[in-house]
């Protein structure tokens, strides 16, 4: 029997017969995402679908011993392709099934929820009893556990950084269950981030996959606010752009704040891919919604001291006006994310994303304008947003590079290929805090520079996973002997 | 062949640039305020291959040559798992406008052509319709055994009822409530008699393309032969066929094509249709799929979802709750696609979900407008033993006509 069969067999046996297959075209829909112009595609040797911790530790414990490589895929939205097969023969560890809400808590202003559970399905679940979660910058399909897992940029709570786990349940690789925070102490709910020791949540964050499998997580929720103030402002140059927003942010105003270039801010707006053509020219160059929350009164003085501070600093244009309501959807939009999967509408959607500081914009913002000609882009395709995830500072700033591509179009990944290599490189010469996530290709540009940290880093993933069977591959190249 | 209709090379560049964004899998969230998974078949089988997602990589994987012989009964499995009910599509044109549909349809018809053949039952019923004109397998000239005494068709209207094979040979209520509801209404119309051929959308659904164009060129030729300006249908199956197929099959079809409910608003609104009997009832009306989202799926088009709750609306005393899943969000009954002849669990599942939210609504009665609907959710009222009965739009307005 060959081993992908034996292994069946003893699958079926921790889950059951219509939840594991080998079967060529069920596995096919898991060879690749759209990413795999730069994530080869590879077919897993079979896929199983288990809908308890107890299942997946008993998956593990059985991999683990047969070192089998396996590729947690939570949701399966991204696009990265972090969830596609490095190695031949791999597990791919469905995850949609363990798609429920444990509970929603109120009076701690959190939700427990397995790794299938969506944005949206918490979201709206969350409305429902009168609170909201961290809105992640993605659509409302993807899974909130994997993103909150890998650090996400959100549509909400600018001021509150990038991390929303209280406490996690991880299936090691051998199987052993590990839990954080609170929920590692006797008798203790799962409502608290820090116990006796140290943060292991951080220490698992950030990696996709590759330090074991997250089947329960605690995450922050937030009041709904009680009013809310939206409105937009508009410029043409990136100076203007960067000056105004330290002080907001200083001054803890926006509740969000995005800078989105024009063809970003078009992409959302369209309703066909008729319309991006016909909407191009129509926007300034940048526009920045803001949002302001809280109590009315305290909205009320937010919105009037952000007025001044922007007026002060550097009058915007907005179509001639200081600023200017934003349309009904574009506010929804921040609630249920829904269009940005119109950014797949050109074709392939190819992010680069990153964390950097604010000051440094405008030598990115040419760079990459330099490096899409370069490519073969038209200046105008090439588009560099930002938000500020940091209210201390102002300064520190996701940002994410925004090319259009095909898949189906050779000479397009060409040119989509060579923007984003030569890119990676020049903004490690630029200096940029970091990857947004730690996907191979950006990983392998700066693996020799990280120094302590990166061989530190390396040698506790052996730690936890000796036999190198979580989705190998993802974060750190597969060495020549390991293959 | 079928130069006029599409292939799956047609959609070579949607399949690959697929971006697995799963925007496909659940309902309009900014619509319904709600997540709701909207695929019947995903939710039945579960991997990814039996969502859009996983039918699009299928058929890319089809074109590219990576299908290996041992995969092929897998492949037709997954294929023909899927009642092709667009809510899919629905969402996706909104984001990337791939026609999830069109896609399942011209990968089913690349199996017929690559000689892997269909499922069992449904070479059973190609061979029925090739036969005996229906995929029943019951004798054409019992076609029009349902017809009411009393009632006689006019040779010389210019407006046709095409009845179609379900409500010929199993939901014959459907055809007679159509039949009275017009002849009570006044209204002279022809049925096509011996010329009524199965109208092909099961062969359509499953791939036989090249016996349901022979089936069109037939059926078209017999309605110009007639002299019939405007054909009505009470199944949404034949209509979408007529509307949306047959011009890619057979061309300009020199007829105009109408759901019953369509007809009938235009009666209402001429004071053709006096609904004169209260009917103190509270209903719920299910959109069926192929008179709903498969017309919206062609840009430009509205699909006929208010034309039967207008009808519904005007009958006196009755009240019509809806339920969460409608329009173009509406629960598939799981029927179509060749799913209810191959897949009979999965069919009934699907139903029962369905039925499960009319029972919520309060309702009586469960409305809709379909013979193919009405079949498989009259199966899931049985199997529940549930206290709510089903009834067309039709038989609904014959009973509140004097």
């Amino acid at each position: 029997m060959a081993d992908e069969a034996i292994l069946k067999e003893e699958f079926e046996a921790i889950v059951g017969p219509d939840r594991v297959s080998i079967e060529g075209p069920v596995l096919i829909a898991y060879e690749r995402d759209q990413h795999w112009p730069f994530v080869a595609p590879m077919r897993p040797g079979i896929v199983v679908q288990p809908i308890s911790t107890e299942e997946v530790q008993q998956i593990l414990r059985i991999a683990n011993e047969k070192k089998i490589p396996v590729v947690p895929m939570s949701r399966g939205v991204n696009v990265r392709g972090l969830c596609v097969p490095e190695k031949e023969g791999s597990i791919m560890l469905d995850l949609r099934l363990m798609n429920h809400i444990l509970e929603i808590n109120t009076e701690m202003m959190t939700a427990t929820i397995e790794p299938g559970v969506t944005h949206g399905q918490l979201q709206i679940a969350a409305r429902e009893k009168g609170c909201r979660i961290c809105i992640p910058g993605a659509p409302a399909t993807g899974s909130l556990l994997a993103n909150y897992m890998l650090r996400g940029v959100y549509h909400s709570i600018a001021g509150d950084g990038v991390d929303q786990v209280l406490s996690a349940e991880i299936v090691l690789p051998n199987g052993d269950l590990l839990k954080t925070g609170s929920l590692s102490f006797p008798n203790a709910p799962p409502h608290w981030r820090y116990t006796s020791g140290p943060d292991f949540v951080g220490l698992f964050q950030s990696n996709p996959g590759t330090m074991g499998v997250c089947t329960k997580m605690t995450v922050k929720l937030y009041p709904m606010s009680e009013h809310e103030v939206w409105f937009m402002v508009a410029y043409n140059t990136i100076e203007e752009v960067i000056s105004i927003i330290p002080p907001l942010m200083w001054a803890q105003i926006p509740t969000v704040l995005w800078v989105l270039p024009q063809f970003t801010v078009i992409k959302l707006f369209a309703k066909s891919t008729k319309d991006l053509d016909k909407l191009r020219g129509t926007f300034p160059e940048f526009t920045i919604p803001i949002t302001i929350e809280g109590p009315k009164e305290i909205v009320e003085v937010k919105a009037k001291l952000a007025h001044e501070i922007i007026n002060k600093t550097c009058p915007p244009i907005s179509g001639g006006k200081p600023v200017v309501p934003p349309p009904a959807n574009f506010v929804k939009e921040f609630m249920y994310p829904r269009r940005i999967l119109g950014f797949l509408r050109q074709g392939s959607y190819h992010a680069l994303a990153y964390w950097g500081p604010l000051n440094k914009y405008p030598e990115y913002y040419a760079m990459m304008k330099d490096n899409g000609e370069a490519a073969g882009y038209p200046r105008e395709q090439v588009d560099l947003l930002a938000s500020p995830v940091a209210g201390f500072h102002g300064q520190a700033c996701y940002y994410e590079a925004e090319v259009p591509y095909s898949s189906a179009k050779p000479e397009t990944v060409e040119m989509v290929k060579k923007f984003h290599f030569q890119t990676l490189k020049d903004l490690v010469t630029i200096g940029i805090y970091g990857w947004f996530r730690p996907f191979q290709h950006p990983m392998q540009i700066v693996l020799d520079q990280l120094g302590t940290y990166g061989q530190l880093w390396q040698n506790i993933m052996k730690l936890v996973d000796p036999n190198g069977i979580m989705n190998p591959g993802k974060v750190f190249p597969i060495k020549k002997e390991e293959e | 062949m079928s130069e006029n209709m599409d292939k799956l090379e047609d959609y070579r560049d949607q399949m690959i640039n697929c971006g697995h964004c799963a925007g496909c899998s659940v309902f309009n969230w900014w619509t319904l305020n709600k997540w709701i998974a909207c695929c019947p078949s995903g939710k039945k089988f579960g991997f990814l291959s039996y969502y859009a997602t996983g039918r699009v990589e299928l058929g890319r994987a089809l074109l590219e040559e990576e299908i290996e012989p041992q995969d092929v009964e897998a492949l037709k499995k997954i294929a023909y798992a899927c009642p092709v009910c667009g809510a899919c599509t629905i969402q996706c044109l909104e984001f990337k406008e791939m026609d999830n549909v069109a896609v399942i349809e011209t990968l089913r018809a690349r199996i017929i052509e690559l000689g892997f053949g269909a499922l069992p039952e449904h070479e059973k019923i190609r061979a029925n319709i090739a036969n005996v004109n229906n995929p029943y397998g019951e004798p054409h000239e019992e076609r029009f055994s349902w017809l009411p005494e009393g009632i006689t068709p006019d040779n010389q209207a210019e407006i046709a009822y095409f009845v179609g094979c379900t409500s010929a040979y199993r939901e014959q209520e459907l055809a007679k409530a159509a039949v009275k509801i017009l002849n009570k209404a006044g209204i002279p119309f022809q049925l096509l008699e011996s010329d009524e051929y199965c109208c092909g959308s099961p062969l359509l659904r499953i791939g036989f393309r090249e016996q349901a164009i022979e089936i069109a060129k037939h059926n078209v030729e017999a309605i110009r032969n007639r002299g019939i300006k405007k054909m009505i249908f009470s199944c949404a199956g034949c209509y979408r066929t007529f509307k949306e197929d047959y011009p890619k099959m057979v061309g300009d079809l020199g007829f105009e094509v109408e759901h019953i409910t369509q007809y009938l608003n235009t009666l209402l609104k001429e004071g053709k249709l006096e609904l004169k009997n209260p009917l103190n009832v509270v209903v719920t009306y299910h959109d069926p799929c192929h008179m709903g989202r498969h017309i919206v799926l062609k840009k430009g088009k509205v699909g006929i979802f208010d034309e039967p709750r207008r009808l519904l609306q005007a009958i006196s005393g009755l009240t019509l709750n809806e339920m969460v899943r409608i329009r173009e969000n509406a629960w598939c009954c799981g029927a179509g696609g060749g799913v209810k002849s191959a897949f009979k669990d999965f069919a009934l599942d699907t139903a029962i979900d369905r039925l499960d939210e009319a029972v919520t609504t309060g309702a009586q009665i469960l409305v809709s407008a379909c013979p193919f609907c009405r079949r498989n959710l009259m199966d899931a009222i049985k199997a529940k033993s549930e206290n709510i009965v089903y009834k067309d739009v039709l038989e609904l307005l014959e009973e509140a006509m004097e």
